[in-house]
């Protein structure tokens, strides 16, 4: 029981929908994005700067980075249970994962903001 | 007892044709797999992107640097894969909500969604390619 609750057995419909719904705001923000360079096309540093310093799309972009690590979290977690059967390999794996994203997402706080 | 032991026995038997190069890979099913494959993919490159994002940002000589690193043949090659991963996962992506609303659910359909979610995103990492050389 504990350890089925351990490996998200009992999260089906919150992950389902978690996974579409990160999607759907990388979808926007991509498109988003794209927009934004195709009309600014951004030549050099300052520019560039310029663009992504704004600050409605530095809390775009964060969140943009956030949705994709959750999406990940679970999208890889998926992947382990299909091919990686051994579990004390898995659970390592799984933890690796957690860790990553954990640091992936102060660094992305700290590339944004300079924390 | 006897009956359930004939049962096991049977299904052990069973024939399987798990040999990859042999099992037949509808068009759908490709797409599904290489959505699993480019998401993978695009997993293992967050860090990269974010060093890139970084460097972007961050100072002038670290923005020329990042530029000089992305004319390099063996990054525009990264970048076209992470290209191709994105725009396929992307559309694949599309697809896959469009069929949990049950829209283009019927296998003619489904099948002409998966050749254009396979073309499309294919098209346009050459796009990619020609901008990028």
């Amino acid at each position: 029981m504990v350890r089925q609750i351990f490996t998200k057995a009992f999260h089906g419909l919150r992950d389902w929908l978690v996974q579409r719904a990160t999607a759907a705001v990388m979808a926007i923000y991509s498109v988003l994005l794209v927009a934004l360079v195709l009309i600014y096309q951004p030549a050099g540093f300052e520019a560039w700067k310029a663009l992504m310093g704004a600050g409605w799309l530095k809390v775009a972009t964060a969140l943009f980075l956030f949705s994709l690590y959750a999406h990940a979290w679970i999208g890889v977690n998926d992947v382990l249970v299909d091919y990686v059967k051994p579990l004390r390999i898995r659970q390592g794996l799984h933890y690796a994962t957690a860790v990553a994203l954990f640091f992936y997402a102060a660094w992305t706080v700290r590339i944004l903001w300079n924390a | 007892m006897k009956a359930a032991a004939a049962i096991k026995k049977q299904r052990q038997n069973r024939p399987k044709n798990l040999n990859l190069a042999k099992v037949r890979l509808p068009v759908p099913a490709l797409v599904s797999i290489l959505h699993r494959a480019s998401g993978v993919f695009l997993f293992l490159l967050i860090p990269l992107v974010l060093w890139a994002l970084q460097s972007s940002l961050e100072s002038t000589q670290s923005f020329e640097a990042l530029l000089s690193v992305a004319r390099h043949p063996l990054s525009k090659l990264v970048i076209l894969g992470l290209a191709w991963s994105f725009l396929h996962h992307f559309f694949a992506g599309i697809r896959h909500l469009a069929l949990d609303a049950r829209c283009g659910i019927e296998l003619k359909q489904a099948r002409l969604s998966s050749k254009l979610v396979l073309v499309v995103s294919l098209a346009l990492t050459l796009l990619a390619g020609v901008w990028l050389w």
